[in-house]
């Protein structure tokens, strides 16, 4: 199942970037059958780079996926269409998992953004990207 | 002979009619910001607190001059180059009133307001090139406001940044520069690149990006002058000043500290053939110009 859920993820994130002052690829990975009291704990764990102080955020996701459509510029239509596939993606996680969050680890230039969900079969996925903000 | 008169004078006059409307088609700013709120610093951009306060370094113009193309916007003034599809240079004020709490916008999008028929640069322009979309008037620098803010997200504002240049030392130079703001200085900015060729995260040198219609420098500079924070600015502009001038190589094995590539503004000048500070008076011009800032 773990397999599968990654396997089709990854072929959902293929080409798909996010756009700040750089473009970022996104990768999926399991993080378990993860207690809900656990997840921000292994978020900052797993994504703050050593000696860095990074401070986790948490965002609304329709919020989240919303922004990426509204920033994209109607007149390139490469980047209309990459934000196409995020609003795609939130459909997918909204139809196959619960619990969505999305998260922000901010306090350098690079900012690592996660997004989770819970599968039916109780093992969360993190989609992790990065932006970046000068 | 009363005839002769008469045509002389009418095609004197039709000769003063036309040096007219070319000496405005160069000297007027082009009112081309694509938003229409004002910020209280820049109304005017050659008045105190202006953007252009200390002058035009380019002689930048209009649409005749379309690699020094002034583009006068609410939140900053720039020189844009059509044929690098980049500004030459961009100029701006800032103050305690410009840093606020509004989040980035971050929506990339091509200039519209370019002269009809110019190449607009895309935000997706610069994907998989390497380089970073690089700011030349920060995001950071323009909070006040949404409209502020997303002045910045201009493609004509944009440069391509080797990735460790804009996100570790450019970076640090930004956030040392509103450090000063917030310590109760207001500092006037001018931002810029030259050259071509830089080293992004793709290794080699790359000279252009998105299909040759995009240049990218080999050098990257700004010129910060730090003033308490005050009015009639121009008048308090002194020898004693300070004024920080760096000039930094586009590539990604630069080091973080902004401080090693700190010159002379008098070097900039010899590199970029421009003319900074022109609105103050020579002597000061001068001594400032001569200054390598040590602090």
């Amino acid at each position: 199942m773990e397999n599968q859920i990654l396997t089709e993820l990854s072929a959902r994130l293929q080409g798909l970037w996010y756009m700040s002052e750089s473009e970022a690829p996104l990768t999926p990975q399991s993080l378990g059958n993860l207690p809900k009291d656990q997840l921000d704990e292994k978020i900052t764990g797993l994504f703050t780079p050593e000696s860095s102080s990074l401070t986790l955020n948490k965002l609304d996701p329709a919020v989240f996926f919303n922004d990426i459509v509204a920033a994209a510029d109607p007149a390139d239509q490469i980047i209309v269409q990459n934000a196409a596939k995020f609003t795609e993606l939130y459909a997918y996680l909204k139809n196959n998992s619960t619990d969505i969050n999305v998260f922000r680890l901010e306090g350098e230039s690079n900012i690592p953004i996660i997004i989770t969900s819970l599968f039916p079969d109780g093992e969360v996925i993190a989609i992790s990207t990065y932006s970046i903000e000068t | 002979m009363n005839r002769t008169i008469k045509q002389f004078y009418v095609m004197a006059m039709l000769c003063l009619v036309i040096a007219s409307c070319k000496k405005e088609n160069q000297l007027q700013p082009a009112d081309n910001s694509a938003l229409s709120s004002k910020s209280l610093n820049a109304v005017n951009a050659t008045g105190d607190d202006g953007n252009l306060l200390l002058g035009n370094p380019s002689g930048a113009g209009g649409v005749s001059l379309p690699n020094n193309y002034l583009m006068t916007k609410t939140y900053y003034t720039l020189s844009y180059s059509r044929d690098r599809g980049t500004p030459n240079w961009v100029s701006w004020h800032i103050q305690a009133s410009d840093l606020g709490s509004t989040s980035r916008t971050d929506g990339f999008r091509a200039d519209t307001s370019l002269p009809s028929g110019w190449y607009q640069v895309q935000n997706s322009s610069y994907t998989g090139s390497g380089f970073d979309r690089g700011h030349n008037c920060p995001s950071g620098d323009r909070t006040a406001s949404t409209d502020s803010n997303a002045a910045t997200f201009l493609m004509t504002n944009m440069m391509p940044q080797a990735p460790n240049n804009n996100q570790q030392t450019w970076a640090n130079l930004e956030n040392y520069t509103r450090s000063l703001v917030k310590a109760g200085s207001e500092v006037y900015v001018i931002c810029g690149s030259y050259g071509q060729g830089g080293t992004g995260s793709l290794g080699g040198t790359t000279k252009t990006i998105d299909n040759g219609k995009v240049t990218v420098p080999s050098n990257i500079w700004k010129i910060i002058v730090v003033l308490a924070d005050g009015s009639n600015d121009l008048s308090r502009i002194t020898a004693s000043t300070r004024v920080i001038a760096v000039n930094t190589p586009n590539i990604n094995s630069i080091n973080t500290d902004w401080k090693t590539y700190r010159t002379s503004v008098k070097n900039i000048e010899t590199a970029t053939g421009y003319n900074f500070l022109s609105s103050l008076p020579t002597a000061v011009q001068t001594a400032l110009k001569q200054k390598v800032d040590n602090l």
